[in-house]
């Protein structure tokens, strides 16, 4: 187990290098970089000076060898709206994105099981059908519509709910049920397909030839069975959640680093774009590998090893 | 298993509950407050240290300026209470007395100087491209100061509109960190709290010096980056006032009983002609017959359902200070472009490279289909090509701009014409336009200090700009406001602030 702790862990910069190679790229695809520095009325002769001054004359793989050797230091350059170092800039915002998604990941295991296990335990009646058509749906909606729906809803008509911004748990619930919604019904559609194929099962119906009663059957032989797959599936969406969470949290004004991100996409403040995404990066390289250890935990069977 | 499963959710649950740092939105619930959901507040409090528009509105509620600028563009004063040329390259400016501020420090010329020294050396002012043309700030007395500049500048005290007064021995205490952090100004308003990208909030300065003074004792602003956000505050009754929105919402929310402001921004949108290419627009009366062929009526009412102002035949609106009253927009009429292009040997038009912007301002890409079409009625078949921001930068700096592109002439805040103007000239990287009679009269313009005298030869340029059609003049940006239908009496400026004085929470 530590020998394999040890390699996932090793692999977390050869994934940071190929991520920032990535964003490198397509940065400099995306148009000269000195545009983002002078005004619209810079005379030849000063975009000259800021080209040199920047490196941007530098042959292409020179500019990348020096980015580089920034990156390992963790230096991605002053934030060209903020004017400060952008490394600087995100930490601060990551704990309201964690927030945010630990809030959906929350919202999509309890309803997403909810439902799965009502659909799966009800198939074939008009519980099944409604609880699978409102899993259609949560998985077929975009993310911003479900948003500007909750907010009609239950913020401009109800009054129930806050539209913007961040404070107290009013304030998660809307933003944590547009970014859940999505994953719950990924999470019951799962849960539904578990419990089905252990309900046909030999040894549900040796258990109910015994005289289990039903309550027993269900905990102890049909749930327990069920939940590899749907924790599997959880697993799987967590690092989907905290990169997901740029949509909602740009419609909700929620103050997180993927608002934060995609602001900085629009502005091309590269050096918290670059800063922004190796963060991610990271989280979710290290969300995965917590993850892998969370299944051996819960289940002993499953052993770790390359 | 279960009781494992359990653990973890549990575990969830605890760090949902846990303590993040994240701030208590602001709500208004009183008559005397506003909550603003801005498109952005500052990234710093020190007014040094952003030079974006959207910094404007929340500076100019915490600080005065040495000048301020009238609905016409027209410089006019605030902490300054006159100014004149005394020398070739010297202004004279007298200062208002008896102004303090927030913590009671005095305002006087030592304050000023401090300021703009500061603002032309210190690493982190974003200003120092405003006032870089300035050598010298030497106090004569305590209410006087004489500005040296490096040349003969007439433009000085408009660029003297981007410098905000702050108590600079305070200043000096606490250095720009602390500053921005506890940030002490003059204006109407004093610091309250502030939560970086998230919100603001001000309180009503009750020792401010002007006579007329709003009823509002607190207003929170609101970092709303995203325009649907933005929306939903107000729908929500979580914002009382929301800026630049779409015309389409603003349709729609006006339908919905909200009220807006439509005051459009101090930004020319045009079609520059690259005159300096060999091409059917070197010849002036291709350039004409297209401002004849496009009807900019129907764009404005249209696309931008009548919230903005089509332009004047010039590169500048009536808010701005260079507007020349006497140039009227080229009339809508196929038959005189089509007769104007017969004469330049284009009877059956031709086709013409055209890079446009791609969401740099609203509508832009709308607006370009809808050109294209109406001058394929004269013949000229457009081949669009929509740039992304940055590829439209790479292009606009390195002068590879098709023959006809398009750009958003900027001359917010400061509301004269030196952007638009210098845009025609030859000193631009684009390079669309090189024509030495034009370049010699705009320098001649930048060094004469008398106004008058100076309006005389922009209103000139201006008028060649027109009658060489250096571009097809199309609209200003719009920027559009909207408000709870229960909000009065508040006006947004050109200069992008906010006017509170006759403001009312009904």
């Amino acid at each position: 187990m530590v020998k394999y702790f040890l390699y996932r862990v090793s692999l977390i910069p050869l994934i940071i290098l190929g991520v920032v190679t990535i964003v490198f790229i397509i940065l400099r695809l995306s148009g000269d970089p000195v545009s983002l520095f002078v005004g619209q009325d810079a005379t030849p002769a000063e975009i000259e000076e800021v080209r040199e001054e920047m490196g941007f004359n530098d042959p292409m793989i020179v500019q990348y060898g020096k980015y580089l050797g920034d990156v390992i230091r963790l230096d991605f350059g002053n934030s060209m709206r903020y004017g400060v170092p952008a490394f600087n800039l995100l930490p601060k915002r990551l704990p309201a994105t964690l927030q945010l998604a630990s809030f959906a990941l929350f919202i999509s295991i309890f309803i997403g099981i909810l439902f799965g296990t009502v659909s799966a335990l009800k198939q074939g009646t008009v519980l099944d059908a409604i609880c699978s058509t409102i899993t259609l749906i949560g998985q077929g909606a975009p993310v911003f519509w479900i948003g500007v729906m909750l907010i009609l809803l239950f913020s401009v008509k109800l009054k129930l709910l806050p539209a913007t911004g961040a404070g107290g748990i009013e304030h998660l619930i809307l933003p944590g049920f547009t970014l859940g919604i999505f994953f719950a019904a990924r999470v019951a559609r799962i849960t539904r397909a578990a419990i089905l194929d252990i309900i046909a099962q030999q040894y549900i119906w040796t258990a109910r030839a015994k005289g289990a009663d039903e309550k027993r059957v269900f905990t102890l032989h049909i749930a327990k069975n069920a939940a590899i797959s749907v924790i599997t599936i959880i697993g799987l969406s967590i690092p989907s959640l905290i990169g997901g969470a740029v949509m909602t949290e740009a419609i909700f004004n929620w103050p997180g680093i993927g608002g934060f991100i995609v602001t900085a996409v629009f502005n091309r403040d590269y050096a918290i774009v670059q800063a922004g995404v190796v963060i991610l990066a990271m989280t979710v390289a290290v969300t995965n590998i917590v993850v892998d250890f969370i299944y051996c935990y819960l289940d002993p069977r499953i052993k770790l090893g390359r | 298993m279960l009781k494992k499963t359990l653990i973890l959710i549990i575990s969830l649950l605890v760090l949902l509950t846990g303590t993040v740092g994240i701030g208590v939105a602001e709500k208004s619930d009183a008559k005397t407050e506003l909550v603003l959901a801005l498109t952005n507040l500052p990234t710093s409090l020190d007014p040094l240290q952003d030079s974006g528009l959207s910094a404007l509105t929340t500076y100019d509620l915490l600080y005065d300026r040495l000048v301020d600028i009238d609905e016409k563009g027209n410089i006019i004063p605030s902490l300054a209470l006159s100014w004149e040329p005394t020398g070739e390259k010297v202004w004279t400016i007298k200062l208002r007395k008896n102004v303090v501020f927030h913590n009671g420090e005095n305002f006087d010329a030592y304050t000023v100087k401090s300021v703009i020294d500061r603002a032309l050396t210190a690493p982190e002012s974003k200003q120092s491209a405003q006032v870089s043309l300035i050598s010298e700030v030497r106090v004569i007395d305590g209410y006087t100061v004489e500005i040296e500049t490096k040349e003969p500048w007439a433009l000085l005290v408009n660029r003297l509109s981007r410098l905000w007064m702050y108590p600079t021995k305070y200043f000096d205490e606490v250095g720009p960190q602390g500053f921005s952090e506890n940030p002490i100004g003059g204006g109407e308003y004093k610091f309250v709290k502030w939560k970086q990208d998230d919100y603001l909030v001000l309180e009503k300065n009750e020792n401010y010096w002007r006579k007329e003074q709003s009823g509002i004792k607190k207003i929170t602003l609101r970092h709303t980056p995203d325009i649907t956000a933005r929306i939903n505050a107000v729908q929500a009754g979580e914002a009382d006032m929301a800026f630049i929105i779409d015309p389409e919402q603003a349709v729609m929310m006006e339908g919905l009983g909200y009220k807006l402001i439509s005051q459009p921004i101090g930004q020319a949108y045009i079609y520059f002609f690259r005159t300096t290419l060999d091409s059917p627009l070197s010849d002036v009366r291709v350039r004409q017959a297209i401002n004849y062929a496009v009807d900019k009526d129907i764009i404005v009412n249209e696309i931008f359902m009548g919230k903005t102002r089509k332009l004047d035949g010039q590169p500048v609106g009536p808010d701005c200070s260079g507007y020349n009253p006497n140039i009227s927009a080229y009339p809508y009429d196929v038959e005189k472009a089509k007769k104007l292009l017969t004469e330049a040997g284009y009877p059956d038009g031709f086709t013409i490279d055209f890079d446009g912007t791609a969401g740099l301002t609203p509508k832009d890409k709308e607006a370009a289909v809808l050109i294209a079409d109406q001058l394929s009625k004269v013949g000229i078949t457009m081949k669009i090509t929509l740039n992304e921001r940055g590829v439209y930068l790479d292009k606009l700096f390195n002068a590879k701009m098709a023959p006809f592109w398009a750009i958003s002439l900027n001359y917010a805040p400061t509301m004269d014409a030196y952007g638009p103007l210098n845009n025609a000239t030859s000193f631009t990287a684009h390079k669309s336009n090189a024509d030495p009679e034009f370049d010699a009269k705009y320098l001649k313009w930048l060094a004469i200090f008398n106004p008058e005298e100076g309006k005389v030869i922009s209103d000139e340029l201006l008028q060649r700009y027109h009658d060489d059609a250096l571009a097809l003049f199309l609209w200003q940006v719009p920027g559009v406001y909207v408000l709870q239908p229960n909000i009065e009496g508040i006006k947004m400026r050109p200069d992008y602030t906010i006017d509170l004085t006759n403001a009312v929470v009904k």
